[in-house]
């Protein structure tokens, strides 16, 4: 015969009615609840509790839209490029190799003077090659500015912040930390991250956040947008960012909350903009 | 079914009840619409892998779980809070919790608790599929469901939005 004590243990998830069979009381719990007077009255207590708990908590209004802006996003998200590598090589060695090649198939019928101009070509467009800026690919920029706080080192050169994010208020930037991101043959470029906190009474909300930069000079494509509120929402797997150009720097906004937080932010910025 | 199955058929059928798990999870109306966009997107990505359309409510009860968590461990380690100077301008105020009591509650609850318990109360899976959803025995289920239960009632009792309501929740 089963005791009070493991009937009301069983019972807890048999308080509220569910369509399949395993979800109703066992035998063995509606027999005990049959012969005891005080668990009959503590499991309708307890079923009475549940089922309006349950009620409270459906009713939850649903934002007009929903479904709609769900599609959206979904779509935008579909229309996205695959990512490029973050080590891909840089496309100008292509050309060398094929001088090579060519030089090697007609190695005998070249005179001296020839392969000398060869050999001087190749050299400069070594040099050449050499000097040029190294530039990271803005999606593996995105991926660096997405990953976890703890591959960027305590150690920073500083951050140049835009004047809107120091004077916006609600807003609280953090120690900048930084990350050195390798671009193929033992070159590197710092990115920096900025963590903030935003708060707002109406509405009211609260966001944590990070500011990613890198000069311009060092990415490539560059974004489209020239301001943190003209930029448009993208997606770097499921986490929604923005970025923006702002003088020679390149930043990238990230909010773990999601898209709706950054449009918060955006409206915030927007504001602060006209108010100033 | 499996393949056939398609994101505007999930939507139709499940964002609104996935809207209200995940406004009962996170307490804002825009963290909750980020977590269903966010849910919704993995699913996208992976709708190969739903094999019965029959199951896809528990399948996208869990994407929405892992994301939850990921989400609370990444506000962790995102930044430490000793890294953040004191904001400027106050912290948000209570005017959402003070009209919802029950949120508040929950929202004190820890999100494992809080995930057994919405899941629980919504009434959309059967507690077979919320052991399944949360990779948990149903015996943790039980567990677990019963002390959250404990623990809203006591912060309910607390705020005094108990008052008039019987209840038997921790006995």
């Amino acid at each position: 015969m089963t005791d009070c004590q493991t009937a009301r243990e069983n019972w807890e998830l048999t308080t509220l009615s569910r369509s399949t069979e395993c979800d109703h009381p066992s035998d063995d719990v509606t027999a005990h609840l049959e012969s005891c007077p005080n668990c009959r009255i503590a499991f309708r207590e307890q079923k009475r509790f549940d089922e309006e708990i349950a009620d409270r908590l459906a009713d939850v209004p649903i934002p007009a839209g929903l479904k709609d802006r769900l599609r959206e996003r979904l779509k935008t998200a579909a229309e996205l490029p695959v990512l490029a590598d973050a080590e891909a090589p840089a496309s100008t060695a292509t050309g060398d190799l094929v001088v090579t090649g060519r030089q090697r198939r007609s190695w005998r019928r070249v005179g001296t003077r020839t392969i000398s101009s060869i050999a001087a070509l190749l050299l400069v467009a070594a040099v050449a090659w050499m000097l040029q800026p190294s530039r990271l690919e803005f999606r593996s920029f995105m991926q660096v500015a997405t990953a976890d706080w703890a591959e960027f080192s305590t150690t920073s050169n500083g951050a140049i912040l835009p004047v809107a994010w120091t004077s916006q208020p609600g807003m609280a930037l953090g120690e900048t930390r930084s990350r050195q991101v390798s671009v193929g043959l033992g070159r590197t470029v710092m990115i920096s991250a900025t963590p903030f906190r935003w708060s707002s009474r109406r509405p009211s909300v609260q966001l944590e956040g990070r500011l990613v930069q890198m000069p311009a000079t060092a990415v490539r494509p560059l974004p489209a947008a020239n301001s943190f509120t003209s930029a448009t929402i993208e997606y770097q797997g499921a986490d929604a960012l923005v970025s923006w150009v702002d003088g020679d720097q390149v930043y990238i906004c990230f909010v773990p909350q999601g898209a709706a937080s950054i449009e918060h932010l955006q409206r915030a910025f927007a504001r602060q903009t006209m108010v100033t | 079914m499996g393949s056939k199955v398609s994101m505007d058929e999930l939507i139709d059928r499940h964002a609104e009840s996935l809207y209200r798990v995940a406004y009962r999870l996170s307490g804002q109306p825009a963290d909750a619409e980020d977590l269903i966009q966010q849910t919704f997107l993995v699913a996208q990505e992976k709708l190969d892998q739903l094999r019965d359309v029959e199951t896809a409510a528990g399948w996208l009860v869990t994407i929405l779980r892992n994301l939850f968590l990921k989400q609370c461990r990444d506000r962790v380690k995102l930044v430490s809070l000793t890294d953040l100077a004191d904001a400027p301008e106050t912290q948000p105020d209570n005017l959402e919790t003070s009209r919802d009591d029950l949120q508040a509650a929950l929202l004190a609850l820890p999100e494992e608790y809080r995930l057994v318990l919405v899941l629980f109360y919504f009434r959309e899976l059967s507690y077979k599929d919320i052991a399944q959803s949360l990779g948990i025995p149903l015996g943790t289920v039980m567990s677990r469901l019963a002390r959250a239960k404990a623990q809203l009632k006591r912060h309910l009792e607390g705020s005094g939005t108990l008052t008039g309501m019987k209840s038997g929740a921790g006995h």
